[in-house]
Parts: structure tokens; sequence; C-alpha cells
């Protein structure tokens, strides 16, 4: 944090002063290999994270700003809510429409679906506001599996998003609602479902955003069966030296200036931008699934495209 | 400071020393170790029943759920293998591997002192842990040989093909530890994808391959040793002629 100047906290996403200094602090990180932008300042975070209760006054990351907790959330509210309408368009910007096959990657990989003589799954897709995934589960089940009876809960902290999901859904085989259901939840809490009830829990591209991962994780571990599987697909680390600063380079200076032309919103593609950078590695991440009492096989996750993203699982057995 | 005080210094290792050294992967056998456990109680369980299913299934998701299902787990329960399938011929393999080591007494007295004898019996028993599956070994063999898959494949024949080493107590730490090993790992694959194709009375047909594949090595080898000493006496002569000359002027 040394290298940012202290400035007032306020809900406003536009910094204008800030960005120019913090844009030269990632080049110059970027040259020294695979540093992580914002490294010194995650660390306070997981230092505060794991602590027990939320106490006031304690703050926690929002890209690079610190920021009490209690506002974070409405931060990434608003970040979601004015981005919801334009949400594949700002996906295919920054993944040049490789989303698509990651998470396509993702479904085939968890492979959903009901099989002879077992039964049919309940899945919980949590921070998935739109149905992305959500609707391709329901067609892996039906397509492959024959399955015309797994349902899929989603639920997400943004009621706007719900909506566009929900608007979607009635595009789909699923209009009727029968296997699909749409909820506001918080994913830290999920007080709407009940313990050792989903078969899968999946989250993708939304666990970056949660103020208290670790609780999530246990929120996750608690709803699930067991031998209920947790499934995350979340923007990483590259595990390339070289290639981990051109992405750097393209993500701090496309990406942003594309949300301005493409959604005239480059604050909240900053925003996407700086909690990419801020979100752990791979290996952290995976040992905080092990911290929340999940068993891991292997080292626990899958590097898509060099590591952009990567799929985390874990069990609860 | 006495010396005693010294070593008592030198033997208390910081705790972080102590859990990075157990935590980094082994590269050497020890004694003083552990073996390290890949796999929790719960994948033994799992991946050991799928093992029961791949004469049906063979290595398929199918074998996987059915292992999730007998060891009392869900359907979904099989998402968690990040290598899929891949990861159960992996264990398998690792299971056989792990299960030479127990055969060492019976084979180092029914084998005798001969290292060329006792590294065939281990090639034969590894090999026989295959008859069960070696229908659907073709399956296994497709796996390993995908982009993804070959690096963590050939690092498995590699331990294999070290741990026989091992077991027939060859200390050897010249430039041969390479090439046995090389040599070793190559008689290896070849008489397992042989096997594949095999269908004479007890494998019979593969036993007699592995002896020629064997035989050739040996041979091969003797040839290469003969060579380097060959060369070694050549190249010292040459350069004690040519001193003796540039010293005369």
């Amino acid at each position: 944090m040394a290298f940012f100047p202290r400035r007032p906290l306020r809900p406003s996403l536009f910094l204008g002063l800030r960005r120019t200094v913090q844009w030269q602090v990632s080049n110059v990180r970027s040259l020294s290999g695979s540093a992580i932008v914002g490294n010194s300042n995650h660390e306070t975070k997981s230092g505060t994270e794991h602590g027990a209760n939320s106490v006031a006054g304690k703050t926690t990351h929002f890209g690079f700003q610190q920021v009490p907790e209690h506002e974070k959330e409405e931060l990434v509210r608003e970040v979601f809510s004015s981005v919801a309408k334009s949400y594949d368009v700002m996906n295919d910007v920054m993944s040049f429409g490789i989303h698509r096959l990651w998470k396509d990657h993702f479904v085939t990989k968890l492979d959903p679906g009901r099989r002879p003589g077992g039964e049919p799954l309940s899945i919980l897709d949590v921070a998935g506001g739109t149905g992305d995934i959500a609707f391709r589960m329901l067609d892996w089940a039906t397509e492959i599996h024959n399955d015309h009876q797994s349902k899929v809960l989603v639920v997400d902290i943004n009621e706007n998003m719900l909506k566009e999901g929900q608007k979607r859904s009635l595009a789909t085989a699923y209009a009727d609602g029968s296997r699909i259901d749409f909820k506001v939840q918080n994913a830290e809490v999920l007080d709407a479902v009940p313990d050792n009830s989903q078969d899968l829990y999946t989250v993708a591209f939304g666990i970056r955003n949660f103020t208290d991962i670790p609780a999530a994780l246990r929120a996750a571990h608690r709803v699930l069966k067991p031998g209920g599987v947790f499934a995350c697909l979340e923007f990483s680390k590259v595990n390339v030296g070289l290639l981990d600063m051109i992405y750097k380079q393209y993500s701090f200076s496309i990406i942003p200036l594309m949300g301005q032309l493409v959604a005239a919103d480059r604050d909240s593609y900053q925003y996407l931008v700086e909690s990419i950078a801020r979100f752990p590695s791979q290996k952290e991440f995976a040992g905080m699934i092990r911290d929340a009492g999940f068993e891991i096989s292997g080292n626990g996750y899958e590097d898509l495209t060099v590591g952009i993203a990567a799929i985390h699982t874990g069990v609860k057995v | 400071m006495s010396s005693r005080e010294f070593a008592v210094l030198f033997q208390r290792t910081p705790a972080h020393l102590t859990r990075a050294r157990v935590c980094r992967s082994r590269l050497y056998h020890s004694y003083d170790h552990f073996p390290y456990q890949p796999y929790t109680p719960s994948q033994e369980k799992i991946l050991s029943s799928a093992l029961k299913h791949v004469p049906e299934y063979g290595f398929a998701k199918q074998s996987l759920v059915q292992g999730c299902r007998d060891a009392g787990y869900l359907d979904t329960t099989h998402a968690v293998f990040q290598g899929g399938v891949f990861d159960l011929v992996k264990f398998h393999l690792y299971k056989e591997r792990q299960k030479l080591a127990a055969l060492k007494p019976q084979i180092d007295e029914e084998e005798g002192k001969s290292v060329g004898k006792r590294i065939r019996r281990y090639c034969v028993e590894r090999l026989k842990a295959n008859e069960p599956i070696i229908s659907k070994w073709t399956e296994a063999i497709a796996i390993m040989a995908l982009p993804q898959n070959i690096p963590q494949s050939l690092e498995e024949l590699a331990k294999l093909s070290d741990e026989i080493w091992f077991l027939v107590d060859d200390k050897a730490s010249d430039f041969d530890w390479y090439t046995k090993r090389a040599s070793l790992s190559a008689v290896y694959s070849s008489t397992e994808l042989y096997m594949t194709q095999d269908n004479s009375p007890g494998f019979e047909n593969t036993y007699e391959f592995l002896d020629r594949r064997l035989a050739g090595v040996q041979s091969a080898g003797s040839s290469i040793s003969s060579m380097m000493t060959w060369a070694t006496f050549t190249g010292i002569a040459s350069i004690n002629l040519l001193q003796s000359q540039l010293s005369r002027g």
C-alpha cells in the first residue's frame, strides 16, 4: 500500500489521479516477472479475512483500494448492477470469447446428470445470476444423460443479475421453472439452503468478488451432501513469466479502455481487472479450500489457458 | 562454544526447514522418511473400487462413477479427480509399483544373486499385475499418450524402473545410472505393449519377448562399456604421448 497515495474513501469508483499512479506501479512490477500486482495488499487481506469475527472498522480490498468490510458488498453490487445488461459483452471483451470455452470445459469436467441407477441431482450455482453455467449444466444433463429431473438453484447477491438470468431462462427449454430456480442469497450465509442438501456447488467467475471468501467456502461445505463436490471456475495467475507480463499489460491498459468504448463504463472494468490481480494464486486458493474442510485430489486445480483461469475442486467427505 | 554444543545446534533444524523438506518431492530413496502418500484414504477407497469395474467398463468415467458408489459416495464425487480417468490409470500404476517392494525377500531367495535374473523377475511380476485388465490396457495406453498426460506417464515409467533397480540393490552412482534406467524403461514399456496383443496361453510369448529384449540390452550394454574402456584408454594414451613429445621440445 505504500505505493498508493492515501485518499478519503468514497463509494464512487472514479479514481482519476490514482489510476495513473497505479498504472506505473503495475508496469514496474510486471517487469519483475511473475510478481503478483498488489501482493502486499493480499497479505493484509488474508490477515483480516481469517479473523473469527468481523469487527467494525476492519477493512478489506476492493480492487486495489482498502474499504470498510461492510461497504464492499455495496460496491460490488454497484459494479454488477451496472454491467448486468452487458455482461456477455464484458466477458467476451475481457477474454476474447475464450470464457465460453472455459465454461463449456467446466461443465464437461463436472459431467452433471442423473446416471442409470442413480438419483437426480440438486445443483447449487452460486453467483450465477445470468444463468450462464446453470443453463449449460441443464443442457448437459438433458442431452448427455437424458436426465429431465436434475434441478439447479441459481443464487446471487445481486437482484439485477438474477433478473437478467430469469429473463434469459424464458428463452430456454427451462422456461416453466420446474428445473431452475432463482434466489437472492448471500454466498457467505446461504440461509435459504438446508445443510447437506446439494450434490454439486458451482461458482464461476464470482468468488473473487466475495467479501469473506473463507466464510463462503464454509457455507459451501455446510450445504453439500457428504461426497458432494465444490467446483470453482475463476481467473487465476498466469504461470509463464513472460506471458504473465503481457497479460498484465493487456489487462491493465486495454480492458478498462475497451470497457469505456464498449460499455461506456471504465470504472467497473477497472475494478474487474484489479479484482483478478488481487485474487490468490492457484496454490493458495487450493489451500483455502482445504482449510474449509474439503478434501482435494492431487494439487486440487486445473489451469486453463496457461493459468489465466483455473478450475478448483474439492469434495466433502 | 564446545564441540558438543555445536553439534546440538546443528541437529536442531528450524521448523520451517523441516516442513519444507517433508513437502518436497523425494528425489532419492530414503529409509528415514515415511513413503509419500499421494492419495487420501477416501480417494484410495474410491479408486480401488473403481479398478474392480475396469474389466467390465474399461478405463472410462463409468468405472470411476461405480467406484464412487461402491465407496459410499455420490455419483458426482468423480468430479473431484482433476485428471478424470487418467487419475484411475495413475492409481493403478502407483499401486502396482508399490506392491513390488513386498516381493523383495521372496525374489532375493528364489533368484539368487544374479542382477539379470532378479530384474527379469520384477518385470514379470509387474506385467502379471496387468493380466486382469489387459483387455482394457490399450485404453489406458491411449489415455497416457495424450499430450497433456505424457509428462506424468513418463514420470511414472521412470519411477517404476528406478524402483526395480533399487530393489535389486543397484548402488551405482556413475553415468550408468541413467543408461540403466533408460534401457529398462524401454524394455518394460515395449513388453507391456506387446502383451496387449498377446493371445498365447499364460502370456508365454510376452515373457519370451521380455527375455529377448533383456538379452539385447545386456549385449548392447557390454559393447558400450567395452567401447567406453577402449575410448578412455586411447584418449589417455594420446594425451600422454602428446605430453611426452611436447616436453622433449
